[in-house]
């Protein structure tokens, strides 16, 4: 009896993939019965869990201040999914940056609010804000939702030098800064896992079936009697208070807020993390976002190379591997091959 | 099979990226540290200064540190932060990495931008390690270091500022006065802090001296047409044209200038301008323009040691420097470096702090000595402290130092379609 | 008052150049290239490697690099975008995302500085309207004009021209004629590189191939494409008028300062008004959603 389809060259084979047997039972329906099979569900999550937490007890200090960023990116990453979710294309991450980085800058210099507060009002205004300024062209076709989202940060930048509000050129410097490294590491790692966690339940209720609903036929769910437009600015309003959190975070662990709040690379570093990650499913956002950052950090020697190499990263990713990296491990994760005689 | 080794390399990678050991140098050699924009002019032609200086002391020895001579080392890394749209903390993350990394004893010339330079000085506070600044020109450099002695005084600066800078520039403005009689002034600057600062004083000396200031301008980035503020400048009857910028624009500007043929003589701060190979590029179209530098990039004969540094930048290279300052002051501060290091004996920062207020020297720009804001004062008299010269494109392609009047080496000469006031 | 004329002329010429082949390719196959300012830089670079590395005559580089960068933009096509063509999602990330290496490719390599140089065409200048002009910014106009002129030739009476327009009204009946869409897609994205290769070999001896640069021509060229209608020929000549002659009022009465202001401003208000675009007809029906 031929042990593989390797030794068997006489039939013909075809590869079989079955999910396994625990996810048959444990996929959305928490019936479990064994702790093998709570384990099973609970082991990627802890993981990550676990693996952040511990992070920063264990890296020196310039690399927790690596995974500060790493962390700042992810974020940005998972409210760029968010927002690709509910059908829209952001090419503007840099403008919730931005806004919320500036909000909190403005706050703190002008009026001397606290981080304690100034974070979360710039992430509530913050994210307002810039659903105000894309709803004009909320209706509009994803191309020129794009274009205009890629051309706000520029619009801002071009303002803010020409009137000189806000610091102007120069920004907004010695603000207050978070209390020391281990209180900046942890809040941003828990504030981290709130989002992630929380887009993913998000998305599993019904609110987070409309906004996929949207994505895949608005017309239908127009037909449906659901008021698109409206859902589609929540879904911005949440993906941009995100980002702007993530801005006014950035402020204070710098101290600093200047021009380059709106910079380029805030938009292309988590579309080049979600899409090396895989699109779709937040974890493959976070996955591309620990991959690609540390990665970068690493290859800081090269220079300005690094940008040429995640761009071209994302492009290849983009054609050859579009469902991502997430997708494949998932794959591998539930479900299992095996060759099968074919009759 | 293939999907597992797809899975087993991703892993590896993961946990390199994490767990790498950063490599270390020996203790050996003295570090340097040139941590700046390298992808730009100032930078790497500080970067050829730095290491020019180093050769030549390694040539001799090297550097006597308590007793034992030890070869200066320059290790170098790319700070991209004059690049627009860069967080500066990318910047310092970079300085950062340097400082773990390499371990330098000190850092030349510093970085390209006062924002990044600014931003760092709490950075070297922390590492203790002097940082010689040879590029960056805000003067709110000297402002902290008064404030806060303790912590920034490892911060020296060996360029002119935009202060120094001014008042060199000022210096040139009323000798023009005098000869031909100007009184009607534009001003236009580039959206930049500096350029503004230099914008504002300049208006300000005009206006105190009795000139017309016809208007101040600010043009944004990327402009590409300079037509209506140069008709404007013809329509006023302007002049004198004060034109600050380190941007490419300038060329533009330069350009349209001498083919709307507008009368009136094309000045400032205009970098991209000042290098030697200018003339060739642009086929002798910068003629009549009057720029500034500091000696070093000009040989000036009245400061040997520019001499000599030119001499020895254009073997190495092949070429003179082609910025408008920066360089000179790198090659002492390597110079000032080592005298510091022999005279206080050791590498430890807070001494080496103290032997550098110290200095004494003549160097590529003039008279090299800290004032107590531990910035080098700029003047007209090279015995006295540091230069800066105005030049005039001259034919056949020479740029003929035409003030201060020490240096002098020529007079200014009025564009062919402008005709004099007097 | 003279000077405003002429130079509104010149301003509005480069608009054109800059935008025609952005909204070339947009409105034929619908693929937004947000690598256009990356080819910008492109054309430009070759040109001057052919000419200060390779000993070329400077026309005959010109017409080269054309070439190349026409053909390097159908090769895009090919690799890239083939495979995602349809889903706008990709096709934005992948044209960004080269665009954006490309650029950063080139900073890389040391394009930065006075050596990176092309000369203009003819030196001097003339007067015109009791105002001095340079005879590059003349050609400018004229190399504008001509572009138009043939554009319009092209899209009306050559068979190619037609099929172009018949895909950009509507790709089913076009391929029922037997009009390949793919290929035509990827004439279009060659086309609209090779215009940018052109825009960058009359406007870039005005000063120095610059990687800054190229991210500004493609917001330029999305300006003008959002205002005038991605797709119409007319729309983008009368965008251009508007943007040039706007600039030039905002930078003699007020300062230059608010030029980008105005642009940015007028985006945002057709995309409120009309997003289409002032001449924008073919995509108004799939617009509002």
């Amino acid at each position: 009896m031929p042990r593989s389809h390797k030794e068997d060259k006489g039939s013909k084979y075809r590869k079989e993939r079955l999910d396994r047997g625990i996810k048959a039972r444990s996929d959305s329906i928490f019936a479990l019965s064994s702790y093998r099979e709570a384990l099973y569900l609970v082991f990627p999550r802890a993981v990550i869990i676990i693996g952040l937490l511990i992070l920063p007890l264990v890296l020196d200090e310039y690399w927790t201040k690596v995974l500060v960023i790493t962390c700042v990116i992810a974020i940005l990453s998972l409210s760029w999914d968010f927002i690709a979710l509910s059908g829209m294309l952001s090419l503007g991450q840099a403008l919730f940056f931005g806004v919320g980085s500036y909000l909190a800058g403005a706050l703190n210099h002008y009026w001397g609010v606290s981080p304690l507060f100034s974070i979360p009002l710039a992430t509530i205004v913050g994210g307002a804000l810039c659903t105000i300024l894309i709803l004009p062209v909320l209706r509009l076709r994803g191309i020129y939702f794009a274009m205009v989202t890629f051309v706000l940060p520029l619009i801002i930048i071009s303002i803010i030098e020409m009137s000189g509000v806000l610091g102007g050129v120069e920004g907004l410097s010695a603000l207050s800064p978070i209390p020391n490294l281990w209180v900046t590491a942890y809040f941003i790692i828990f504030a981290l896992l709130a989002f992630f966690f929380g887009f993913r339940r998000l998305m599993d209720t019904d609110y987070g079936l409309v906004l996929k609903g949207i994505r895949d036929n608005d017309q239908a769910v127009m037909s449906g009697g659901i008021n698109i437009y409206w859902y589609k600015a929540q879904a911005l309003f949440i993906g941009g208070a995100a980002g702007a959190f993530v801005g006014a975070f950035m402020t204070h662990h710098y101290r600093f807020v200047g021009l380059p709040a709106f910079s380029m690379d805030y938009t292309i570093l988590p579309i080049a993390c979600t899409v090396v990650g895989g699109t779709g499913t937040f974890a493959g956002a976070m996955l591309g976002t620990f991959i690609l950052m540390p990665l970068t950090e690493f290859l800081r020697a090269i220079g300005s190379w690094r940008v040429v190499f995640y761009s071209f990263l994302m492009v290849i990713f983009i054609i050859a591997v579009p469902e991502g990296i997430f997708h494949f491990l998932q794959r591998k994760y539930h479900q299992f091959e095996r060759w099968v005689k074919t009759e | 099979m293939k999907n597992r080794w797809l899975s087993v390399v991703m892993g590896v990678l993961l946990v390199l990226a994490f767990f790498l050991p950063s490599s270390s140098l020996a203790a050996e050699p003295v570090v340097i540290g040139v941590c700046t924009s390298l992808g730009f002019l100032e930078g790497y032609e500080c970067k050829y200064a730095v290491e020019l200086a180093v050769e030549e002391i390694n040539a001799k020895g090297g550097v006597n540190v308590g007793g034992t001579m030890r070869p200066f080392k320059v290790v170098s890394s790319d700070s991209r932060d004059s690049e627009p749209g860069l967080p500066v903390s990318e910047a310092l993350m970079a300085y950062e990495k340097m400082l773990l990394t390499h371990k330098p004893h000190a850092m030349i010339p510093g970085f390209f931008t006062s924002e990044a330079s600014l931003a760092a000085m709490d950075i070297t506070a922390k590492y203790k390690i002097p940082w010689l600044a040879t590029i960056a020109m805000s003067p709110k450099f000297q402002s902290k270091i008064l404030e806060n002695y303790d912590a920034y005084k490892y911060n020296f600066r060996l360029c002119y500022n935009a202060i120094y800078f001014t008042k060199a520039y000022l210096g040139s403005l009323k000798m023009i006065h005098d000869e031909f009689g100007f009184t009607r002034a534009f001003i236009i600057n580039e959206e930049a802090l500096w350029a503004k600062a230099i914008a504002g004083i300049t208006k300000k000396w005009f206006e105190g001296q009795g000139w017309t200031v016809t208007g101040v301008q600010t043009y944004p980035k990327g402009m590409s047409d300079f037509s209506a503020p140069l008709l404007k400048m013809r329509n006023t009857k302007t002049q004198v044209i004060v034109f600050i910028s380190s941007r490419p624009e300038t060329v533009v500007f330069a350009d349209q200038w001498r083919s709307m043929k507008i009368p009136a003589l094309l000045t400032g701060m205009l970098p991209p301008l000042c290098g030697e190979d200018v003339w060739e590029v642009h086929k002798g179209k910068v003629k009549g323009i009057v720029g500034i530098v500091e000696p070093g990039i000009i040989p000036v004969e009245a400061i040997p040691e520019s001499l000599k540094f030119y001499a020895a930048y254009k073997k190495k290279v092949g070429k003179g420097p082609g910025s408008s300052h920066g360089p000179g002051p790198a090659y002492d501060a390597v110079y000032i470096l080592k005298e510091a290091i022999e005279r206080a004996g050791s590498l430890d920062g807070d001494k080496l702090v103290k032997e550098i207020e110290k200095t004494d020297r003549r160097g590529v720009v003039g008279r090299i000595r800290f004032g107590k804001d531990h910035q080098v004062p700029f003047g007209t008299n090279p015995e006295e402290g540091g230069l800066g010269v105005d030049f005039q494109w001259q034919e056949p392609g020479k740029r003929v130092i035409v003030y201060p009047k020490a240096v002098a080496q020529g007079k200014i000469q009025l564009p062919p379609w402008m005709k004099k006031a007097k | 008052m003279s000077g405003m004329i002429v130079y509104g002329l010149v301003n509005s010429a480069v608009f054109v150049l800059m935008a025609m082949g952005f909204s070339l390719t947009f409105g034929i196959s619908g693929v937004a290239n947000f690598a256009h300012g990356a080819f910008y830089v492109t054309g430009a670079y070759v040109t001057w490697q052919l000419v200060n590395s390779l000993g070329f005559a400077y026309p005959l580089a010109i017409g080269i690099s054309i070439l190349i960068t026409g053909v390097f933009g159908a090769i895009v096509y090919w690799i890239v975008l083939y495979r995602i063509r349809g889903m706008e999602l990709s096709e934005v990330i992948a044209t960004f995302g080269l665009g954006v290496g490309m650029l950063e490719t080139f900073r890389s390599i040391g394009l930065s500085g006075h050596s990176y140089k092309l000369p203009k065409f003819v030196d001097g200048s003339m007067e015109i309207l009791g105002v001095y002009v340079d005879f590059q910014r003349l050609i400018i106009i004229g190399v504008a004009a001509a572009l138009v002129f043939f554009l319009w030739l092209f899209s009306h009476h050559t068979k190619m021209g037609l099929a172009f327009r018949a895909i950009a009204q509507n790709e089913h009946t076009a391929l029922t004629f037997g009009i390949e869409s793919d290929i035509t897609a990827m004439m279009s994205l060659g086309m609209g590189s090779a215009l940018a290769a052109v825009a960058a070999s009359v406007i870039v001896p005005l000063s120095l191939i610059q990687v800054d640069e190229g991210k500004h021509i493609l917001i330029l060229a999305l300006a003008v494409g959002i205002v005038g209608g991605m797709e119409s020929v007319p729309g983008i000549v009368i965008a251009s008028l508007v943007f040039g002659f706007a600039q030039i009022i905002v930078a003699t009465y007020f300062n230059p300062h608010y030029t980008m202001i105005v642009m940015f401003a007028a985006i945002l208000l057709v995309l409120v008004v009309k997003p289409s675009g002032l001449f924008g007809k073919f995509k108004e029906l799939e617009e509002r959603i």
